[in-house]
């Protein structure tokens, strides 16, 4: 506390005025370019000013409005209260209470680390959208400021449940210094994960933003092409046969050549640490990232992988925290490149209890291979095959579409497996793309059964189980099973003293 | 609390199944008929507009108007008695849904905080509801409608005294 000074109202490093004006200029030219430059080109002028003076004013007045930014954002302590205040114009003053802090983040990007500082970002649980970053500190004194406000928040937790006998633990705090990280991923690794990424998804992603910015720029992006296209439009038309697999092949290598970029940029370096205290991943080539998770915040840890990671025998790990926004993986501690070995030791180390005593292993009932097939499988084909009364060229994919759906939801179907053990509970879902979750029953916030009509005349019921990173689904159990499956969770929810949160 | 350690018999466990649930307000139904009345006397309105404005036949805009009517009605109705309360010693759970039905509890020592909650309709016929927050996102929170307001209060209050103990 001392050495931290917090007592009083205090700033940023000052270089801080750097990082501030570079993030107003990275919002001010996207607003600006589409704004002006796409309206009115590099002819743009006002009160007899050349496009370039103007950016030089604008430049300036950003500037100063940085340095009042940074003049006028204050971070201190008082009471049990961690306070920031900020705003130039209106007086922003956000408090955050010690013990509804969640977790304590730092980041860097590339600004901050030519600058050589971090940013601190504090999330709590429940509050949306609130900014809560302190956008330049100097590292030594941003790790400081994270320890003493996680081990603060310790303490304000701990006076808050003195009900409970539970022993003090001591302040949390994963130091990673000079150990062997679990999961390193070198160069070879993030090849293997970079090729073996969902390479369609990152396809889609890159068409949508780029099918974005060609709307928006279409007149400065097309435009010179336009007679070269007119010419070539009956040509085009005719060779559409051999454009459209030309296109595909493209698609491919873009997306696969953007999924390595991605790899690249999010997985450099990575390094994931673990031990009793809990988990902490570096990553990042161009910013890099740093999160840490106490022991005591995981709510769940889940393992997906898709055909092509499972072929070079690799697996992504997934640690969820609590989270105000419903945690998608994302958000969460996501490690691409773990190894079934590595995964059985993360957990081992927090499930050691695990796969000692399974009680019972559950599948769901038919009924969801007919929803399945239904839904996916018959109705589309339905409608597949009525496509051939309007002529549509496709209709003859029918009977292969319905038969590979039907193949994939079989598999599928087979997939889901509740499997339960006396603390924790197992999910296993997907053949394609297999993933398995874990949560300690004392996790569980909320356990929700659910029965629709067509369960009812057969007595199954669905059983959700919500923690505070999100929920997960078993489908189609026995309603008897289901109840009593409740009937635990509740048990082990209520008669649990252990924090959860 | 020494259960954590004992050896327990699953048939042994407090079945939820077992809890008498409270019924909701008789209020609460014409409340909720209400506003699907107002609803439909809406939607009424806009497909007179539309059939004035349109050629096609009458029944095309006022067959599915009718069917959806009777349908809500019906399940409304229906269901009412489905829903329902429970609080035991230990957590809150609700009950609801003749089509889809669902029942969630939520145990007290997860409970982030609770709080009354009136709408417009709500304060005409003088019912509330309590709505149960837990951590994380809203999609595991739990809400108890259809009560009458000072019972809502009653309700927030116990709730809350009951959850804070375990903070």
């Amino acid at each position: 506390m001392n050495k931290l000074q917090l007592e009083e109202p205090k700033r940023q490093s000052p270089v801080g005025v750097a990082v501030i004006f570079f993030r107003n200029l990275r919002i001010a030219v996207n607003i600006l370019v589409t704004a002006i430059f796409v309206q009115f080109g590099t002819a743009f002028s006002i009160l007899g000013l050349s496009i370039y003076q103007i950016a030089i004013i604008l430049g300036i007045i950003f500037l100063i409005i940085s340095y009042l930014q940074y003049r006028r954002f204050f971070f201190f302590v008082k009471d049990d209260k961690f306070i920031i205040e900020k705003g130039l114009i209106s007086r922003d003053k956000i408090t955050i209470p010690f013990d509804r802090i969640q977790t304590v983040n730092i980041r860097q990007n590339i600004i901050q680390q030519l600058l050589s500082v971090v940013a601190l970002k504090i999330d709590t649980a429940g509050s949306k959208g609130k900014e809560m970053e302190i956008a330049a500190l100097e590292k030594s004194y941003a790790r400081e400021l994270q320890k003493f406000l996680i081990e603060k928040k310790e303490l304000e937790s701990e006076d808050a449940d003195e009900a409970t006998t539970e022993k003090k633990e001591k302040p949390f705090e994963i130091s990673s210094e000079g150990k062997e990280p679990l999961v390193h991923l070198g160069l070879t690794e993030l090849l293997k994960v970079g090729l073996t990424e969902n390479h369609l998804r990152s396809g889609i992603f890159l068409f949508a933003v780029i099918n974005g910015y060609i709307w928006q720029y279409e007149e400065y992006l097309l435009k010179p092409f336009e007679p070269f296209l007119k010419e070539q439009a009956n040509n085009i038309l005719a060779q559409g046969l051999i454009l459209v697999p030309l296109a595909l092949v493209l698609f491919v290598v873009i997306s696969v050549v953007f999924s390595l970029i991605q790899t690249l940029l999010r997985y450099y370096d990575l390094r994931f640490y673990v031990n009793l205290k809990g988990v902490q991943l570096k990553s990042g080539l161009l910013r890099r990232n740093e999160y840490q998770i106490p022991v005591n915040k995981i709510q769940q840890i889940k393992w997906k992988s898709n055909p092509l990671r499972a072929w070079v025998k690799l697996r992504t790990l997934v640690i969820k925290q609590a989270s105000s926004e419903e945690t998608s993986d994302k958000q969460s501690v996501s490690v691409p490149g773990s190894s079934p070995r590595q995964l059985i030791t993360v957990l081992q180390e927090f499930f050691p209890e695990r796969s000692k005593k399974i009680l019972t292993t559950l599948a769901p009932q038919n009924l969801l291979f007919i929803q399945l097939a239904v839904w996916l499988a018959i109705i589309p084909s339905f409608v597949l095959g009525a496509s051939y009364f309007f002529n549509a060229p496709l209709y003859w994919l029918t009977p292969v579409y319905l038969l590979l759906a039907i193949f994939f939801i079989y598999r599928y179907y087979h997939s889901v497996k509740l499997v339960l053990m006396p603390e924790v509970l197992e999910l296993k879902k997907g053949w394609f793309y297999p993933s398995a979750t874990y949560v300690k029953f004392y996790k569980l916030q909320n356990v929700k059964l659910k029965q629709s009509i067509f369960q009812k005349r057969r007595k199954l019921m669905s059983i959700t189980f919500y923690t505070a990173a999100g929920d997960v689904t078993m489908p189609h159990l026995k309603a008897e099973e289901a109840k009593a499956i409740y009937n635990y969770c509740l048990y082990k929810i209520e008669s649990s003293t252990q924090s959860w949160m | 609390m020494l259960l954590e350690n004992l050896k327990i018999d699953p048939s042994e466990l407090p079945d939820i199944e077992e809890t008498a649930f409270e019924k909701l307000e008789p209020d609460y139904l014409w409340m909720r008929l209400t506003g699907w009345g107002l609803f439909f006397v809406v939607a009424l309105g806009v497909l007179i507009v539309v059939n004035f404005t349109s050629e096609a036949p009458a029944w095309l805009f006022f067959g599915p108007w009718g069917l959806l009517l009777v349908l809500v009605f019906f399940v409304e109705i229906r269901g009412f008695g489905i829903k329902g309360y429970a609080i035991r010693q230990k957590d809150v759970s609700y009950k609801s849904g003749l089509i889809w039905f669902s029942m969630t509890s939520v145990p007290l020592n997860r409970i982030q905080h609770c709080e009354v909650s009136q709408g417009p309709l709500g304060r005409l016929f003088e019912l509330a509801s309590v709505r149960v927050y837990t951590a994380g996102g809203s999609s595991s929170d739990l809400s108890i409608r259809g009560l009458k307001k000072e019972q809502a209060h009653r309700l927030r209050d116990y709730i809350t005294r009951l959850s804070a103990e375990y903070e």
